[in-house]
């Protein structure tokens, strides 16, 4: 079965993003490397972790990007066109999710959400409230949530905490998607899991039929925590709803050994066996880490 | 000691409840679609090892909606009902009143008279996720004060709820600490604890001294998220104010699982205090002769 990783960044610095918004970033990990995250990369990535397909999104951040350090540099802006090109230089690898600022301008993000999609074969949309500045349940989004069903694709929303002083902490709650998956029960909606709303995330999730599980928040950790995450996934029907996302993750320390991120998957079930508790199937696993985000994006393989 | 849940649904379905509404409650577990009456609840004591249990029905009819049953939304268990099964009980039931406040305030407030001074309830049980409202909204005022008169105590449901049509923004427990500051007479039942937000369900309840804190349902988060509540509720001087809810769930392996996990980490509950959340406590707060 195809693996598939639903959330890699691209991104060119300092001509798509200023140095100071990365180091910002990577400020509480002790910086990190200024990388460029082109389509190579990302298949380079994909190499080393054993995964067929990845799902690549640019940003769009430029209206609320600032730093007083930095008055002038405040185009934080990887297009759709540039992900597009990415992808198409390795078309069986990479699949293109749309990036727009719904607030800059609905009419042209809704033509560029149908071009994206219509046009450039994109199989999401990514949307950033808290980098943007909106709530997911104000109502002025409500014509992209609709497009989106029209069109049979996801919106896969970040949530939870960023080090990005810009962004705004109280739209990052992901209790706000609960509206959304009230008011719009045929969206699919994915959720990017981050601290610290991890347990609302997972049953925001298992409330909502429609909502799936962006794990990326687990690629940095071991697996026991991504046991007792998949432990109550399973417990509450919802494991079928669980994507494996790397967020640009390569390699994971586990103890004092390093693994790539699918590998801490795969070694769920030791942890399963050292708590006698039930092992994931074979079935379940190759669905967590490609099944089900294939029947999302209609990926074939 | 007398052994209390004070946490115990009955409803009939179809007659109070559409079967997709029971389902979609359900759906994460499965479990299987069906009535539950006074009956049910004595022999679910029995079987559980409880003296008395306080049972309630509900209004949600107002908020009730799926896009695929748009006719099918009459999702009431009216009180009338749980004072029948109450008296048929033989002594092992109480009542609790279940209103929805916002569509009728002086309906809702003569309604809990009617319940307390002539149907004997012993407690007001309020579901703002199910209803759309933020427990700190000044137009409860009115049912507060009415349970301050009557020296009621209210539950007041908070945390998560596999209903579609439940508003999530109206779980966190937090919002309760707008009504503790207010109404600093007012007992306070915050019922599932705040289920995800815990941290939040025990600074409310170690915070205003009328507040108990009751774990409804946990059965799905087990005992490791238990016995960490207990564990803080007694470091924050609060474990005389737990009291035992199972929402019709069999809890004692979570119970017992809790506090040996508890005593491995350095807190013990001790008997007396399990006694007071297995009873003692509640039987003060409703009343109740052992």
């Amino acid at each position: 079965m195809v693996s598939v990783d639903c959330h890699l960044h691209l991104g060119v610095v300092p001509s798509q993003i200023p140095e100071w918004w990365l180091t910002e970033m990577y400020r509480p990990y002790g910086g990190g490397a200024l990388a460029n995250y082109d389509g190579q990369w990302v298949v380079d990535l994909l190499d080393r972790s054993g995964v067929d397909v990845g799902l690549v999104q640019g940003g769009d951040m430029r209206r609320t990007t600032f730093s007083p350090d930095h008055p002038a540099e405040h185009d934080v802006f990887v297009p759709n066109d540039y992900t597009a090109e990415q992808v198409a230089l390795f078309p069986d690898r990479l699949k293109g999710v749309a990036v727009i600022d719904p607030i800059r301008d609905m009419g042209a993000a809704l033509e560029e959400l149908d071009r994206c999609v219509k046009e450039l074969d994109f199989r999401a949309l990514k949307l950033l409230g808290s980098y943007l500045h909106f709530s997911p349940n104000d109502r002025r989004l409500d014509p992209i949530y609709e497009r989106c069903i029209e069109l049979d694709i996801p919106a896969h929303f970040f949530t939870g905490w960023t080090p990005i002083i810009m962004a705004k902490l109280e739209h990052a709650d992901p209790v706000h998607l609960d509206e959304v998956g009230r008011r719009f029960r045929d969206l699919k909606v994915i959720i990017a899991f981050a601290d610290p709303w991890i347990d609302q995330c997972t049953l925001l999730v298992a409330k909502h039929p429609n909502f799936h599980a962006d794990m990326y928040h687990y690629s940095e950790l071991g697996p026991e925590p991504l046991f007792e995450a998949l432990n109550l996934f399973r417990s509450l029907s919802a494991l079928d709803r669980v994507l494996y996302g790397s967020n640009n993750s390569d390699k994971v320390r586990v103890g004092r050994a390093e693994a790539t991120v699918p590998d801490v998957y795969r070694s769920v079930n030791r942890v399963a066996r050292e708590l006698g508790a039930e092992p994931f199937t074979d079935e379940e696993m190759a669905a967590i880490l490609g099944g089900s985000a294939a029947r999302l994006y209609g990926l074939g393989g | 000691m007398v052994t209390i849940d004070c946490h115990l649904h009955v409803t009939e379905v179809p007659e109070h409840a559409p079967e997709w509404w029971v389902r979609e409650m359900y759906a994460p577990w499965g479990w299987e679609v069906g009535s539950v009456d006074g009956s049910a609840i004595v022999e679910h004591l029995d079987a559980t090892g409880f003296d008395i249990g306080m049972i309630q029905g509900g209004d949600i009819r107002r908020t009730t909606h799926h896009p695929d049953h748009p006719h099918d939304r009459r999702v009431l268990v009216p009180n009338d009902y749980v004072a029948h099964q109450v008296a048929l009980s033989g002594g092992r039931l109480y009542g609790v009143a279940a209103m929805d406040p916002l569509r009728d305030i002086p309906a809702a407030v003569l309604e809990l008279e009617r319940c307390v001074k002539e149907l004997d309830f012993r407690l007001l049980k309020l579901v703002p996720t199910y209803h759309h409202y933020n427990p700190k909204d000044r137009r409860l005022d009115p049912l507060y004060e009415k349970c301050v008169e009557l020296d009621l105590p209210v539950m007041i449901h908070t945390g998560w709820t596999a209903t579609i049509n439940s508003a999530m923004e109206f779980q966190d427990p937090i919002q309760l600490d707008d009504i503790g500051r207010r109404y600093r007479d007012l007992k306070v039942i915050v019922a599932h604890l705040g289920y995800p937000w815990v941290d939040e369900g025990v600074a409310v309840v170690a915070k205003h001294p009328n507040f108990y804190a009751e774990m409804a349902g946990w059965t799905a988060w087990g005992p490791e998220v238990l016995a960490g509540a207990l564990s803080k509720l007694k470091e924050l001087g609060a474990i005389n104010r737990v009291v035992f809810g199972s929402d019709n769930t069999d809890a004692r392996d979570l119970y017992r699982d809790a506090r040996r996990i508890a005593r491995s980490r350095g807190t013990a509950i001790t008997d007396e205090e399990m006694a007071g959340i297995m009873g003692g406590t509640a039987a003060e707060l409703f009343r109740i002769k052992g």
